[in-house]
């Protein structure tokens, strides 16, 4: 993790239910920052029996007492058990806050379609993706297991992005001439904001020049990944 | 002499038993004339309806004109020389002599009672005697007979013939089945039409038969119009002349047409009532052709867009509800669908498991039902895969338990999801683009050939990046005896030698990724044709 950025905003994670215990469950394995909100007592209880650090209990249709959780800068994901919550949840922040990054759980193609209208960044409809999952494991079961090892299991592989800093020792240069291999890193792909937040993948040919600000894709043992990112630093 | 004989019996009976030439020709035999699931069972029954619609052809030729002399012959020998051995393998393979022998033996050595051949001959007689007896084994006998040409007859049984061709064809047995279930209702209804026939037979003879309609000579010929009519064929060779006697067919026209709409009727809801079941024995026939079956078992949510995706994919598949109402919406989306319930051993063993299902995935709402079905299917067969879904995390040891390869909690990958949207927004997006394969861009798995131009060669030895692929991992094979045994190498080193059995694991565009695949494919064929 090298983006600390990110790593460092607070998450608030609205809904403490079925859903919401699961969710807290993982993402709690690596993020520290994250407040529980819930407008049922009960739930509020178990997030607290659970060892939730911080919960609060608040009504969502109070518009003032949703501001009262500072909002601002923040990753709010919504995972109240009824869709029709989350729809709800996701117009208030947006009439009210900005700068803020909106996940919600979805349950079906229709909630997605309504959630992504009103303004969620990332929709995540659970049962797709439990779907795609499956319909992988059947038809590809080579690429899940090793997209697996990357992206869940432990074990040192991981994806990561990093963002080229000013001056370099890529600035300037080609793809095709800095060796990744040498570094024990495959590049995947690049983000250029000069070109819009397209992403490009390397597979695709095209010799990309390298700029600060890119965001560069890579696959690779996080020793490798860290010492790439020093040597980048380092440079700069 | 009758203990020698029984000793030799006794002993040819336990040597038939042991003997694995004979019970592989019986069993053989069996499957050939009798089990449908026998792939070689079609063109034998092919084969025996061309002999049949042949012999027929013939013998209504020969009615008006002499046919050559070799299809007479052909007809009188050959024909009749298959149906009778047909009809004595039938004979044979329909139960087991020798087990009766040796069952009777036993007995007596147990009990210490003399060996009984009367009780064992009588047995044995009332075995074959049950078949001989049975509907279609007549058929078959009479069948053979219109080959005794001096009768003529005897030409008539022909029509046996084609009776016999109901054995060979499926769709024409199902049609009677249809029809026997509402058997009470069409002999309702054939009774009344017999007593309306007679009685306007009788009154049709009685007003008209002394002489007044000059075409009614016996009760017969009233019979005759009597059921020319009531059935509204009404051919008119016979018209009542009097007005008793029109008003009698007045009235059985009326009758008539209400029996026939009536019989009309019971045919068409007899068929509506059994088109579930039709359905059902077609989707079975489709499945029992296909190889490496997919089993989405619930057809809720999940299984909605497993069975999708699995379609899309090209994948084989079988949807296994016993929701009526949602076995309807999954034939609307084009599916096959068994209407069963899966953690019924009988449905899982129904489908062949061992032998034709790739995976069963238990997407069902319900975790218990999941974790019967993953039982279930674990306890018929050991190798196949199992994806269950389940929502509950102490119920995910269970499953793991019951055998389950793979679990899928929706919840618990949508915290995943979103644990690393939030850590890693471009990667995330990227990978996204990858599963969903929305982009072009994709990730693919390339198995090393046996014979192909990677087989034994190095991952430097192959310019991927020139193709435009990235190698992301090598799969490299454990034990050459199990497929599952891979590990993992990710970002191979270029010295790293490939085998036979190992699975690339490249990310590029849908193009070079076929491209590579083609190259791949090809090498295999040139080799081969070159050793």
């Amino acid at each position: 993790m090298f983006d600390t950025k990110r790593q460092s905003r607070e998450i608030i994670l609205f809904g403490y239910g079925k859903l919401g215990e699961r969710i807290y469950g993982t993402l709690s394995t690596t993020f520290s920052k994250i407040t529980v909100v819930d407008t049922n007592e009960e739930h509020v209880e178990t997030a607290k029996k659970d060892g939730c650090a911080r919960v609060e209990l608040v009504d969502f249709k109070d518009d003032t007492e949703l501001e009262s959780l500072n909002l601002e800068e923040k990753i709010l994901f919504c995972a109240m058990d009824e869709m029709s919550m989350n729809i709800f949840l996701v117009l208030s922040f947006k009439s009210s806050v900005e700068n803020t990054t909106i996940i919600s759980v979805s349950t079906s193609a229709e909630n997605t379609r309504k959630l992504k209208f009103i303004g969620a960044d990332k929709v995540i409809d659970i049962y797709e993706s439990s779907a795609n999952r499956i319909a992988d494991i059947i038809t590809r079961p080579a690429v899940t297991r090793v997209l697996d090892e990357i992206v869940y299991v432990d074990n040192g592989i991981s994806i990561e992005e990093i963002e080229i800093p000013p001056n370099s020792f890529l600035e300037g240069k080609h793809v095709h001439e800095i060796d990744f291999k040498k570094y024990g890193l495959i590049l995947i792909g690049i983000s250029d904001k000069e070109l819009g937040e397209d992403f490009i993948f390397v597979s695709r040919g095209i010799d990309h020049k390298f700029d600060a600000g890119d965001i560069l894709v890579l696959l690779g043992e996080s020793e490798a990944l860290r010492r790439f990112y020093q040597k980048l630093m380092e440079a700069a | 002499m009758k203990n020698l004989f029984i000793k030799y019996l006794v002993t040819f009976s336990y040597y038939l038993e042991s003997a694995p030439g004979y019970q592989r020709v019986k069993k053989f035999f069996y499957d050939l004339l009798n089990n449908d699931d026998y792939p070689y069972k079609k063109y034998f029954d092919l084969f025996m309806i061309f002999i049949i619609l042949s012999s027929v052809a013939i013998l209504v030729v020969d009615v008006r004109e002499r046919v050559a002399w070799w299809l007479d012959y052909y007809d009188l020998y050959i024909v009749t020389t298959i149906f009778i051995i047909e009809y004595l393998l039938r004979l044979w393979v329909c139960s087991d002599m020798h087990k009766v022998i040796i069952a009777e033996f036993e007995e007596s050595e147990f009990f210490e009672k003399p060996f009984s051949l009367s009780k064992v001959f009588k047995e044995i007689a009332a075995q074959k005697w049950q078949y001989i007896t049975s509907l279609p084994a007549i058929i078959d006998l009479i069948a053979i007979l219109p080959s005794y040409r001096e009768l003529r007859i005897l030409r008539v049984f022909v029509l046996f013939r084609a009776f016999k061709m109901l054995r060979y064809s499926k769709s024409l047995i199902q049609f009677f089945e249809i029809l026997k279930s509402k058997r009470i209702e069409l002999y309702t209804l054939l009774t009344l039409l017999a007593f309306f026939t007679l009685i306007a037979s009788v009154m049709i003879y009685v007003f008209e038969g002394n002489g007044t309609n000059p075409n009614i000579h016996s009760l017969f010929d009233a019979a005759y119009w009597a059921l020319v009519t009531i059935t509204t064929v009404g051919y008119g060779d016979i018209a009542p002349v009097s007005t008793e006697g029109r008003t009698v067919s007045m009235l059985i026209i009326l009758t008539g047409i209400g029996a026939i709409s009536f019989l009309t009727s019971i045919i068409v809801s007899a068929f509506n009532e059994k088109l579930p079941e039709i359905k059902q024995t077609r989707v079975m026939n489709l499945v029992m052709k296909k190889r490496d079956l997919n089993l989405v078992c619930g057809y809720g949510k999940i299984g909605q867009l497993v069975a999708k995706k699995l379609k899309e994919s090209g994948e084989s598949l079988l949807v296994i509800e016993s929701d009526p109402s949602k076995v309807e919406m999954a034939e609307l989306d084009g599916l096959d669908v068994l209407r069963a319930d899966a953690t019924k051993s009988g449905t899982l063993l129904k489908l062949k498991l061992c032998d034709r299902v790739k995976s069963v995935i238990c997407a069902t709402h319900d975790d218990i039902v999941n974790v019967f079905i993953t039982i279930n299917a674990r306890s018929l067969c050991k190798k196949v895969q199992i994806i269950a879904r389940c929502s509950d995390k102490s119920v995910a040891k269970k499953l793991r338990l019951a055998g389950a390869d793979h679990l899928i909690m929706p919840e618990e990958i949508a915290g995943l999801l979103g644990a690393v949207y939030i850590g890693q927004p471009v990667a995330f997006d990227a990978l996204q683009a990858i599963l969903t394969q929305k982009k072009s861009a994709r990730i693919d798995e390339v198995e090393v050939r046996l014979g192909s131009f990677l087989d034994g060669a190095k991952v430097g030895d192959f310019d991927f990046a020139a193709n435009r692929l990235i190698l992301l991992a090598v799969l490299k094979k454990l034990s050459s005896k199990e497929k599952s045994s891979h590990y993992v190498v990710f970002n191979p080193p270029d010295d790293i030698t490939l085998k036979a059995g190992d699975i690339l694991v490249v990310m590029g565009y849908s193009v070079s990724i076929a491209d590579f695949k083609g190259k791949v494919e090809h090498s295999v064929r040139y080799k081969t044709t070159v050793s």
